[in-house]
């Protein structure tokens, strides 16, 4: 099992330094450079900030320099706003972002989790049809409709709540519901299928024929099964939820490591697109990784096979 | 004294070719300490009519009848009625040790689980009379068997395991469904001895299924021959075996391996198949497959009821004739 530990551990060591130089030599390859962009700076300032950031250097050697100092956890300078570092400018936004995915995460949960049980006790019946039809409404919606149709609706039609911004509780509903609604339609639709699935099984006969009730038989006996696929699915979910709120975060404004990432990307700012690259793909490949311990955790049945695969 | 009487007990299913009868018109009783054996081929009804003891029938199905026990009918028992009495009163062994128990659980875990849900016990009672059930069964470390979960035993531990969970509640009715035929034939018996032993001490009553009418011939006191969901034939073991009145039990008694010639050239087996799902023959619907079948026979149907624990569904029983022709 350690054994499996370590090798799963060093998977996503070597997927990070793949996606990081892939990053790095992609942002060389588009045409256009930092600071050649409408600007007009003489020659020699143009130049001098090169030198500065030592991108008269041959690529290869920034990529070494690059790689070299992030294993110390820096990220180096900003390119454009050259009196913060990146990694200033990351810890500035990623807590908002953090928080943003973390409500999105718990309002996937509770309306997932909620729906998919209530279509999975009553499969085939009217409750069960009501539950899959919101939710593959909410699969079928990218956030880039669902948020401003929400907008339009209780920002603007019926003013219950600010349109933009994320400072007043009030402000953070819509964002949270157009970045977790299709979580919330995913988890329903596998939580469903788990329950239906547990349901037929000879051990849930073997539960009632103990004498407990309904309710404790899916408490005690059918989730331990169902929750499984659920479990497995929250850590991609976090990584995502975590990292893929740049379109909500862009539609309402928020002042999240997202709308960096954007602006970055706009101002070909290397350091800061590599960056918040390297920061995000951390973040994911760590959430995979705890999923996949999770998962082992739950079930006896690999985690007592030495070594046992877990695609 | 009667501990269970079925009466009139019809059993349908749903299907999508219309409805299935799993069980027509059953009635039978059962005594209290009394092992009843149920034999019969596969698909005629025998796990139908258990889990309708039971009431655990999937929703697509239709039962009639009566299923008295303990002074009430079974039948119209509701979810609650049905709690209080499963897994307390009335308990099941069911034929896969390996599905019927909860992967992701601890055997002890599982075992108790009846002990604690109907308040018979406190946690470390349970625990305790589970090592003690499981040692008396010829378990050798019962107490590392408890923290295991299922495939981390053989199938012997399992099926002992499930066999625990049935009786430690002591129930006064035990409905085993082919308990031991995943098991290999030593294993299998220590089994069987075991369930005699502890029916005979605790005076539960046993209905007991299966196909093998040899593990029958070993276990129970009284004998129910089934066909096509109907019961053909019942009587004290020893009557049965030694003069069945219904062709069908003949042919099962003589395909019998203990039974057979040795000197003969071929096996005995019972002639023809089991007619698929849902058709069921006119008359005697047996008379297919008889050797000794009438004309009368493709028409009607008779019982012949010499006393409520003595009976046949062959009208040819009363001349005995059906054996010489
Ligand atoms: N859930 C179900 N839905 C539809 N038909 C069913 C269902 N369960 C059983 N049947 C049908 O009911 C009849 C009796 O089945 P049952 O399982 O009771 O037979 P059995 O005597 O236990 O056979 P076996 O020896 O194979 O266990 C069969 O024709 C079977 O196809
Ligand atoms: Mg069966």
């Amino acid at each position: 099992m350690i054994q499996w530990a370590i090798r799963r551990v060093l998977q996503g060591v070597l997927v990070l330094g793949f996606v990081i130089s892939l990053t790095f030599f992609l942002i060389r390859l588009a045409p256009g450079g930092p600071f050649d962009r409408d600007r007009n700076l003489p020659a020699e300032v143009q130049e001098k900030l090169l030198e500065t950031y030592h991108l008269d250097q041959p690529v290869f050697q920034q990529y070494t320099n690059y790689l070299g100092r992030i294993l110390h956890g820096d990220l180096g300078p900003s390119f454009i706003r050259s009196d913060r570092s990146v990694n200033q400018l990351i810890e500035a936004g990623v807590w908002i972002t953090f928080e943003l995915g973390v409500y999105a995460l718990f309002y996937a949960m509770v309306i997932g989790l909620t729906l998919g049980i209530w279509a999975g006790t009553h499969e085939g019946t009217w409750q069960d049809r009501l539950a899959m039809g919101m939710s593959l409404l909410g699969m079928g919606l990218p956030s880039f409709l669902l948020g401003p149709l929400l907008v339009w609706i209780f920002g603007m039609k019926l003013g219950w709540v600010p349109v933009s911004g994320w400072d007043s509780p009030a402000s953070k509903i819509l964002p949270v519901i157009t970045l977790g609604s299709v979580y919330a339609s995913y988890l329903a639709r596998l939580m469903r299928t788990g329950i239906v699935e547990t349901q037929r099984e000879d051990y849930i006969r073997t539960a009632r024929a103990k004498g407990l009730s309904e309710g404790a038989i899916l408490i005690g006996h059918t989730l331990r099964t169902a929750l499984i696929p659920v479990m497995n699915f929250l850590g991609p979910a976090a990584a995502a939820l975590l990292s893929g709120s740049f379109v909500v975060e862009t539609l309402f404004q928020i002042p999240g490591l997202g709308r960096f990432y954007v602006q970055a990307a706009f101002n070909r700012d290397y350091t800061m697109i590599l960056g918040t690259t390297v920061f995000l793909s951390v973040l994911v490949v760590t959430f995979n990784m705890l999923s996949d311990f999770l998962q082992m955790a739950m079930n006896p049945r690999i985690r007592l096979q030495e070594g046992g695969d877990l695609s | 004294m009667k501990r269970l009487e079925v009466r009139g007990l019809q059993i349908g299913f749903q299907t999508d070719q219309g409805w299935i009868p799993a069980v027509r018109d059953l009635s039978f009783d059962l005594g209290v300490g009394e092992i009843l054996g149920i034999a019969g081929e596969s698909g005629s009804g025998k796990s139908a009519l258990a889990l309708a003891l039971m009431g655990l029938l999937p929703s697509n199905t239709q039962v009639r009848g009566k299923v008295l026990f303990q002074g009430g009918d079974l039948l119209q028992n509701n979810a609650e009625s049905w709690r209080k009495i499963r897994g307390s009163k009335m308990a099941m062994i069911f034929q896969d040790p390996m599905s019927s128990l909860h992967p992701y659980l601890r055997i002890g875990d599982q075992i108790i689980e009846p002990l604690l849900i109907h308040g018979l016990a406190n946690p470390k009672q349970a625990r305790e009379q589970a090592l003690a059930c499981l040692a008396e069964m010829g378990i050798s470390d019962p107490k590392t068997m408890l923290q295991q979960y299922p495939h981390e035993c053989s199938g012997g531990m399992r099926q002992r395991a499930v066999i625990a969970m049935a009786v430690l509640a002591k129930p006064d009715l035990l409905i085993a469904d082919e308990p031991t035929t995943a098991l290999d034939v030593t294993t299998q018996r220590e089994v069987l001895i075991w369930m005699q032993k502890w029916i005979r001490a605790s005076g539960a009553s046993l209905v007991f299924i299966s196909h093998d009418v040899g593990v029958l011939s070993e276990m129970a006191d009284q004998l129910m021959v089934m066909y096509l969901g109907q019961g053909v034939e019942r009587g004290s073991l020893v009557e049965v075996l030694k003069r069945p009145h219904h062709p069908y039990t003949d042919g099962l008694l003589r395909s019998l391996p203990a039974m057979q010639d040795r000197n003969a050239k071929h096996f005995y087996s019972l002639a023809g198949h089991v007619p698929p799902g849902g058709s069921i023959p006119s008359g005697c619907s047996f008379h297919p497959r008889c050797p000794a079948v009438q004309d009368l026979c493709r028409t009607t149907e008779q019982m012949l009821e010499i006393n409520q624990e003595r009976w046949t569904a062959c009208m040819r029983a009363k001349e005995g004739s059906w054996k010489s022709s």
